[in-house]
């Protein structure tokens, strides 16, 4: 037991290396910031300025802040989940490593936490960054007088941080598992997933704004209470209601996962799509 | 005017402040007609020379002419006299049939639609790909990809047709359908021609008029495979058969004791061990295969009265000697002795 | 080859190339649904936001945007990132050996997507007016397909200028092409008025000009949503003819001096570069 711990744990730390120096591997450390940053920061802008324009007389801080946050932090879920569902592409067509990483004694499930890990690490550095330069840009050039409480509550921001992390993992496996039985979803998969949670989440608008039955597909989405909880331990609120209820939905996408990733594995060794490359 | 010569070129690739000299001084030159096999190790600089005479690559220095045309100054004209087969790629639309592939390429190529559909059904045909016809290349396997990508090659009927490495990871059917497909096509027109870059040994001896051995950017041998052959007649290539050979017989120290030494050469079948006297300026070596009941042990020795003394060791260390034969020198054993002389 | 026999061949490698396009939105329908479905999407989440703010008069532009949107991601992945997947596969040494010239598979490779987008776009354009409360008012259908051709073919030329930039940058060039797509949402006024708009500073709507799809927008809101006809769009059309003339002609200069470098530099047919 304690060998497989070990062993689990420099798998996941090879993972996470990994991940960062395939992230990395690029001109310059430079372009990376830029690349990490540009993205994000300008996600955020386009956010603030749809609010100052839709706004026209006064901009409700209110309501600013709590899009502020949801876009700032939904590079969580954003990051995580894009890197996880392409990275059967990415080992398997473009790498060719993935026969070679399934066939060691350990589990994959191991290797792509591992993963999952190193771009939630790179996530953390780009919403620092886009929560610093988007106040200072909403404030200097547009007038707002944002900021941000000095009483944020840490251990529950932590622990939101950790346990959505966790959920947006599992969220990632259940869509390399689904990328590792097809070929037609490799690139749009992700694309459709982050799209709903986007949509759905409460990133920029409250989901009561929705129609009743998407309130309740909210509802089951971890991001939801990620983002609720989120804002609860930045700006004061009660929180506990959706540390309840993100602790719940993770777990019930736990159970999920492990049930469709199981089936998945054994579907894929029949149809021999572990080591399958689709050429298009 | 010959199909190709190429005078005096070099390629130098700078690599973050690092040269590496791909290509030194080459010459050489393929009549019309002639299919000329290029042989040399990984990197020895084969591609970069297809890769200039395809025009995709621009040489250091050097001139280069594919029936008369300058490939750096004349490569529109070039281009439309050539065409490439890289083994391992399979280029093509995954979501397009084999006969949509070849018309895409024939377009590029100009081909009148009539021209088009008459060239594209000769060509499924000769590389026995009607059962494939409307299928969707993804689906094709390695070998039917590899015969699509062949099928590529001829469809604007080239006149120099450059062949890097194209049974690459091919099943030996398809190696020798394609081989023999080749040959053909060039004795239907002798104006024609093929540059040829490959690793089997036995496919350059079996297709090529001529070889040219390329070992760190230089040709180091250039000549037909007989002459080439024929220069190691000052030798003689012995085979020995021993039978009954354990894994655990010490080969090496057997023949050391004879001056020849282990060694396993870049680029050579790794079933082939080699052994070459420790004196560098002998031109003896030798290799033995492991075939199936058996070991052949092959010997190219200066002095053929060193033979007694072999087997008299082999023997004593309780091996069985079933066979001492003389044998013909292969493109084997001069790709060998070749580059052994320039890296001993 | 006399110029007529040139001409037919650069035609053909165009008709060849096209075809290639459009067979990917019939032989695998799902390419279409997921690029009709997910900008909708992230247009429908900037609607509800403008509804949360009551500016409900923003919900046409947001759709009107998201649409135009399809173009924008065409020019970036379907031409620009192209050649880099291209050469993955091995086919682009082969669109270098072939006499047809590089510039025709890529205008083929353009009107292919344009074809291809503009189902997509009129599609995301249906369904978005079909699931929100928008309302339009067309008065001059004619200066609004000028328009609309005017910034495709002005952003298909900065398509094709983006993709010399893979020959020298490789791997670089798919990063920077994925660099461009927030970027181009802020500046182009995807989901809000930016030429129009009294909060951005006249430099900055100078710089976002430069970018057809930002006038393009502007134009077609204009005149698809305000009913406003030629004589409003008068500067719009202009410049977008400078560009829809200008940039492909600068993608044939850049092209053949990136093509010319890569070959001295052997960068060409690198994979994994």
């Amino acid at each position: 037991m304690l060998e497989y711990a070990s062993i689990a744990i420099r798998v996941i730390v090879q993972g996470i290396i990994l991940g960062w120096k395939i992230e990395s591997n690029w001109t310059n450390p430079f372009v990376f910031i830029t690349y990490m940053v540009a993205k994000p920061i300008a996600a955020v802008i386009l956010v603030g300025l749809v609010i100052i324009i839709g706004s026209e007389a006064s901009v409700s801080s209110d309501l600013f802040l709590y899009s502020f946050i949801g876009i700032t932090f939904f590079i969580y879920p954003a990051n995580i989940v894009i890197a996880l569902a392409y990275l059967v592409h990415e080992d398997r067509a473009k790498y060719e490593v993935l026969k070679y990483i399934y066939v060691t004694p350990l589990s994959l499930r191991i290797y792509i936490i591992g993963r999952g890990i190193a771009t939630a690490v790179n996530s953390s550095i780009s919403v620092l960054i886009s929560l610093m330069i988007g106040l200072f840009i909403f404030n200097t050039y547009f007038g707002l007088e944002l900021s941000i409480p000095s009483s944020i509550d840490y251990p529950v921001l932590m622990s939101s941080i950790l346990i959505g992390v966790a959920s947006f993992i599992l969220l990632g496996m259940v869509l390399y598992a689904i990328n590792l039985i097809t070929f037609k979803l490799q690139y749009s998969l992700s694309e459709y997933t982050t799209g709903v949670l986007f949509l759905l989440s409460g990133v920029v608008f409250p989901i009561e704004i929705l129609p009743y039955p998407l309130q309740l597909v909210s509802a089951s989405l971890p991001t939801t209470h990620f983002l609720n909880l989120i804002r609860s331990s930045i700006l004061g609120y009660s929180y506990m209601d959706h540390l309840m209820m993100l602790i719940t939905t993770t777990l019930l996408l736990s159970a999920v996962a492990y049930i469709i990733l199981h089936k998945v594995e054994l579907r894929a060794r029949m149809k021999g799509t572990i080591d399958r490359k689709a050429e298009y | 005017m010959s199909a190709v010569d190429v005078i005096d070129v070099t390629r130098v690739f700078d690599s973050k402040g690092k040269k590496v000299i791909a290509l030194d001084g080459i010459n050489l030159s393929i009549s019309k007609g002639e299919i000329l096999g290029l042989l040399g190790s990984n990197g020895a600089g084969k591609t970069t020379l297809i890769k200039i005479l395809a025009t995709l690559l621009l040489p250091t220095s050097g001139s280069s002419y594919v029936y008369g045309y300058d490939v750096v100054k004349d490569a529109k004209s070039v281009r439309r006299i050539i065409n490439l087969v890289s083994g391992g790629e399979t280029p093509g639309y995954g979501l397009l049939s084999v006969k949509e592939n070849l018309w895409f390429f024939s377009q590029l190529y100009g081909l009148r639609n009539s021209d088009a559909r008459r060239v594209i059904d000769t060509l499924i045909n000769d590389m026995e790909l009607e059962q494939y016809r409307d299928t969707r290349v993804h689906k094709l396997s390695t070998g039917y990809k590899q015969r699509l990508n062949l099928a590529r090659g001829f469809i604007n009927d080239p006149m120099l047709l450059l062949l890097d490495e194209p049974t690459l990871g091919l099943d030996v059917i398809n190696a020798r359908h394609i081989r023999t497909y080749i040959k053909r096509w060039i004795r239907d027109d002798p104006s024609r021609s093929i540059l040829l870059t490959t690793h089997y040994l036995a496919e350059a001896e079996e297709v090529c008029d001529k070889i040219a051995i390329i070992y760190r950017g230089k040709i180091i041998a250039y000549e037909s495979p007989d002459v080439l052959k024929r220069s190691l007649t000052d030798s003689s290539v012995v085979e020995i058969k021993l039978v009954n050979v354990g894994k655990d017989i010490d080969m090496d120290s057997i023949l050391s004791r004879h001056g020849l030494v282990y060694e396993i050469l870049n680029g050579v079948d790794d079933i082939m061990h080699h052994y070459t006297n420790t004196n560098n300026n002998s031109n003896s070596n030798s290799n033995e295969v492991y075939g199936g009941d058996g070991v052949r042990i092959r010997l190219v020795l200066d002095d053929e009265s060193m033979i007694p003394s072999i087997v008299e060791s082999l023997v004593s260390k309780g091996l069985k000697v079933s066979s001492v034969s003389k044998s013909t020198p292969t493109l084997e054993d001069v790709y060998i002795r070749y580059i052994k002389r320039y890296d001993p | 080859m006399s110029l007529s026999d040139d001409l037919l061949l650069n035609i053909k490698a165009i008709y060849a190339r096209a075809y290639v396009r459009m067979k990917g939105l019939t032989r695998e329908p799902h390419w279409s649904i997921a690029e009709v479905t997910i900008p909708l999407l992230s247009l429908s989440a900037y609607v509800y936001l403008y509804i949360t703010l009551g500016a409900y008069e923003y919900m046409a532009f947001v759709i009107v945007g998201g649409a135009m949107l399809a173009f924008w991601s065409n020019v970036l992945w379907g031409m620009s990132a192209q050649l880099y997947w291209e050469k993955d596969t091995g086919m682009l040494q082969h669109y270098m050996l072939a006499p047809a010239s590089r510039m025709a598979i890529l205008v083929g490779m353009a009107v292919g997507g344009m074809i291809n987008t503009t189902i997509r776009s009129l599609s995301i354009l249906a369904i978005g007016t079909l699931l929100f409360p928008v309302s339009y008012a067309l008065n001059d259908p004619v200066t609004l397909l000028l328009v609309f051709l005017l910034t495709v073919i002005a952003l298909y030329g900065m398509g094709m200028l983006f993709a010399s930039l893979f020959l020298l940058y490789g791997r670089e060039a798919s990063h920077i092409a994925d660099l461009l797509q927030e970027p181009i949402y802020l500046l182009s006024g995807i989901y809000y008025p930016v030429i129009s708009s009294n909060i951005f500073p006249n430099a900055l709507k100078i710089i976002a000009s430069m970018i057809p799809l930002t006038l393009g927008i502007d134009a077609i809101r204009l005149i698809l949503i305000t009913g406003k006809g030629i004589g409003d769009v008068t500067l719009h059309v202009t410049v977008l003819a400078v560009l829809a003339v200008a940039l492909p002609v600068l993608a044939r200069i850049a092209l053949r001096k990136m093509e010319d470098v890569s070959k001295r530099q052997g960068r060409l047919l690198l994979r994994w570069q």
